[in-house]
């Protein structure tokens, strides 16, 4: 039990990897279609992973020169125990209500017209993680808590990519999966304000850039210039502080910044590809369990996937996706710039 | 804000995508602030770094729950 939770579920290599191959199995394909559906959907995964390692290192120092500029101080306001020790302490709780969760989820696209099925497994994860800790914080105990996370994840990985799924139709054109994933509630908002001041008549493809410049529209690009300068100007600030040799010493801060600049480039071009396979090999075999178990199932994906099967796909809103979103967050309680804000969700999430 | 601004773009164009990421990275900031209370004592770290969405959103609804219950 232990092993299935801790070993393949919260791998979501091997999770995205048993579900391709479960899939193909029911479609009955032969041994060739099964190991490759399977093995390309784990490398695509572990591709993409390793893409987003080096998007994260590319990224760090400027985390760590934020918290040096603030001066944050650690805890000062806040006393929590902290993500790891309550993942240790609550670890059996997150696994159990992932599974019932999960189960749950499979029942309602079985019975009911919500035929969303929730595949992004990190996910699976965190949201119990989250609501085991509100749980917590109210004061319950024992079965309630994880009878209370789970009602909440079902809730949640039932409803969510359901309300956001015309939308995602509308974007990518198919109807064969929706989103699932944390961004939804504020992709909704986005979408509603949009429509209240937009004008649909020029879309960001449309946007005509000068011949000069149009390079800018290829991502490897135009993410590798936006590190860049983000570093200069980061080392610029720093120099003020008379902190600039906390990025690297032993460089010069131009070589270094463009360095970590190519180094983001080249990570978000292995992440899109790593995307691109294991897309391109889930999505047929998740059809198979669709059409024999729970017909007309679609699944709920990560957000990655609406980015990339996005009619403006691959434009430049992809260096300011959710999962690199850097900016500043103000704690609202304490009026304090608490954190800066380097939200680097695949940190974590992948 | 890179997915809503997606969505965004295809309900609003150009203006709607600037508008509408706009709009919701403010939510994003103030989601994570009243988001804090419910974490207090047990993953507020996580939340700074990684809240600010649905997470908090629903951390928020679920908390209110819970005390309610409680």
């Amino acid at each position: 039990m232990n092993f299935i939770i801790d070993e393949i579920l919260r791998e979501p290599a091997l999770f995205l990897g048993i579900i391709a191959f479960v899939g193909l199995l029911i479609q009955k394909k032969d041994v060739t279609e099964l190991m490759t559906g399977t093995i390309k959907t784990i490398v695509g995964v572990v591709i993409l992973t390793q893409g987003t390692g080096m998007i994260v290192s590319a990224i760090n120092p400027l985390a760590n020169a934020f918290n040096e500029l603030y001066q944050i101080p650690a805890n000062e306001v806040l006393t929590p125990i902290g993500a790891d020790a309550f993942i240790e302490e609550y670890g059996t709780e997150i696994g159990l209500v992932m599974l019932f969760a999960f189960i749950i989820n499979l029942t309602v696209a079985r019975l009911t017209p919500l035929k969303n099925v929730f595949l992004t497994g990190h996910m699976l994860f965190w949201f119990p993680f989250v609501f085991i800790a509100v749980a917590t914080e109210a004061g319950m105990q024992g079965v309630d808590v994880v009878m209370f996370a789970t009602i909440l994840t079902s809730l949640y990985i039932v409803i969510t990519p359901a309300l956001i799924r015309p939308l995602v139709k509308k974007v990518t054109g198919t109807d064969h999966f929706t989103l699932g994933h944390p961004t939804i509630g504020l992709s909704l908002i986005a979408a509603y304000v949009g429509k209240l001041f937009g004008n649909k008549k020029t879309s960001t493809e449309d946007l005509k850039f000068p011949k000069q410049v149009e390079f800018l529209r290829e991502i490897t690009i135009t993410s590798s210039l936006v590190i860049f300068l983000v570093y200069m100007v980061m080392a610029l600030i720093l120099s003020f502080n008379g902190a600039v040799e906390m990025f690297n010493p032993s460089q010069s801060i131009l070589t270094f910044s463009i360095l970590q600049g190519v180094l983001f480039g080249a990570g978000l071009t292995m992440m899109l590809q790593g995307v691109r396979m294991m897309l391109a090999e889930i999505i047929p075999a998740f059809k198979g369990i669709s059409d024999r178990v729970i017909p007309n199932a679609i699944p709920a994906l990560d957000s990655d996937y609406v980015s990339i099967r996005s009619k403006c796909c691959a434009n430049w809103f992809y260096c300011f996706d959710d999962n690199l979103d850097i900016s500043v967050s103000l704690n609202w309680d304490y009026w304090d710039v608490s954190l800066c804000h380097i939200a680097i969700n695949h940190y974590l999430f992948l | 804000m890179g997915t809503a601004a997606i969505f965004a773009n295809e309900t609003g164009g150009v203006r709607g995508a600037v508008i509408g990421s706009g709009v919701a990275g403010i939510v994003m900031i103030i989601l994570v602030g009243l988001s804090i209370p419910f974490f207090q004592n047990t993953v507020s770290d996580w939340i700074l770094v990684f809240g600010g969405n649905d997470f908090s959103l629903w951390g928020i609804i679920s908390g209110v729950f819970a005390n309610l219950l409680s």
